[in-house]
C-alpha cells in the first residue's frame, strides 16, 4: 500500500490533480471537497501544484490585459465608418 | 446625426442594442467602444498578431453592424459578440495557416513513477500572482505557452480567464456544454501551468 502525505485517506495526488478544478470551482460535493482538502494540507507537491495552477490564471489574465493601442483604435472607427457605409439599407439617414 | 441621450455611457447593453437597430449610428459606435479592447485581447490571444487582432475586431464589429436588423435578442449582446469574435478569430487563423500546435497528450501534471500518483517537488513561483514582476521574458512565455493551445482550448481559456466569463457564458458563447467547457479549461491551464513550472524551476 502507498503511504504518501495523503496519509490514511488513501486520497493520491492523481485525484487531487483531477479534483483541483471543482475545488476552486466549489462544485465539489462536500465530502469530496473535504477529502480533497485535508489532501491538499498535507502533500507538499499538491499544494504547490494548487498554488501554481491559481497563479497561472492570474498571470494569465494580467499578460493579456492589453487594450486596443490608440492609434489603432483611430483606424479602426474610420475604417468601420466606411466600412458600414456600404452595409445597404443599414444606416439610418435621417438627421 | 448627434448622440441621442440614450446613448450615454450610463445605457445598458440592451438599450444600446435597441438604439443601433433603428439605425443610430452612435449607438453602434458606443458598441464599439464599450467591446473593442475585449475583442482586440481576444484576437490577440487568438492570432498572437497585432495587426491580425486588428483584423478581428474590424471583422467582427463589421458583421455586428450587419447582423443588426436581424439579431433575436435571444443571447445577450456581450454573448453575441463574443461569439461573433471567436469565430472571426478563426477565420483569420484559417487566413493564415498557424504553426502547428502541441498534442493534447502530455497535458496532465508530471507523475512521479511511485504508483502513488505523486506530482514532483515543486519550483518556486514566490510571491502574489498580483504582485509577481510580469517581466517581459515572463509575459512572453504566457502569451506563446496560450498560442500553443489548440485553438478550441485557447478560447475557452481566453473567454473565461481572461475575459471572465462564468462557465456559463462560455459554454453559450461556443455552443458547448458546462462540462466540455470545464474539461478544456482545467487542461488548457495545466497545460500553460506546466510550461511556467518548467519556467520557474530553471530560475
Ligand atoms: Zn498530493
Amino acid at each position: 500500500m502507498a503511504i504518501g502525505a495523503s496519509g490514511s485517506t488513501g486520497h493520491s495526488c492523481r485525484d487531487a490533480a483531477d479534483a483541483l478544478f471543482g475545488f476552486l470551482d466549489r462544485s465539489l460535493c462536500p465530502e469530496v471537497r473535504d477529502e480533497v482538502r485535508v489532501h491538499f494540507e498535507r502533500c507538499p507537491p499538491c499544494v504547490h501544484l494548487l498554488d501554481s495552477y491559481r497563479k497561472t490564471i492570474s498571470l494569465c489574465r494580467r499578460a493579456l490585459s492589453a487594450p486596443v493601442p490608440p492609434e489603432t483604435r483611430g483606424r479602426l472607427a474610420t475604417r468601420l465608418r466606411q466600412m458600414t457605409a456600404n452595409v445597404p439599407g443599414s444606416r439610418s439617414k435621417s438627421g | 446625426m448627434a448622440p441621442t441621450d440614450q446613448t450615454a455611457p450610463a445605457a445598458t447593453d440592451q438599450d444600446l442594442l435597441s438604439v443601433a437597430r433603428r439605425g443610430d449610428y452612435a449607438a453602434f459606435e458606443e458598441i464599439v467602444r464599450r467591446y473593442q479592447d475585449r475583442v482586440y485581447r481576444l484576437g490577440l490571444g487568438m492570432t498572437s498578431q497585432p495587426a491580425e487582432a486588428e483584423e478581428v475586431v474590424q471583422d467582427t464589429f463589421l458583421s455586428i453592424f450587419r447582423g443588426l436588423a436581424s439579431f433575436r435578442g435571444d443571447a445577450s449582446l456581450s454573448s453575441w459578440i463574443f461569439r461573433v469574435a471567436a469565430n472571426a478569430s478563426l477565420m483569420v487563423l484559417r487566413r493564415q495557416r498557424r504553426k502547428p500546435h502541441l498534442s493534447l497528450e502530455d497535458t496532465r501534471p508530471d507523475y512521479a513513477d511511485d504508483g502513488g500518483g505523486r506530482v514532483r517537488m515543486p519550483g518556486a513561483w514566490v510571491g502574489e500572482p498580483d504582485e509577481m514582476i510580469l517581466s517581459g521574458e515572463l509575459k512572453g512565455l504566457i502569451e506563446a505557452a496560450i498560442t500553443g493551445l489548440p485553438e478550441k482550448y485557447r478560447l475557452v481559456l481566453l473567454l473565461k480567464d481572461v475575459e471572465g466569463l462564468s462557465n456559463d457564458e462560455v459554454a453559450q458563447t461556443l455552443g458547448l456544454t458546462v462540462p466540455t467547457v470545464k474539461a478544456r479549461l482545467h487542461r488548457s491551464r495545466l497545460i500553460v501551468r506546466e510550461q511556467l513550472d518548467d519556467y520557474f524551476n530553471k530560475r
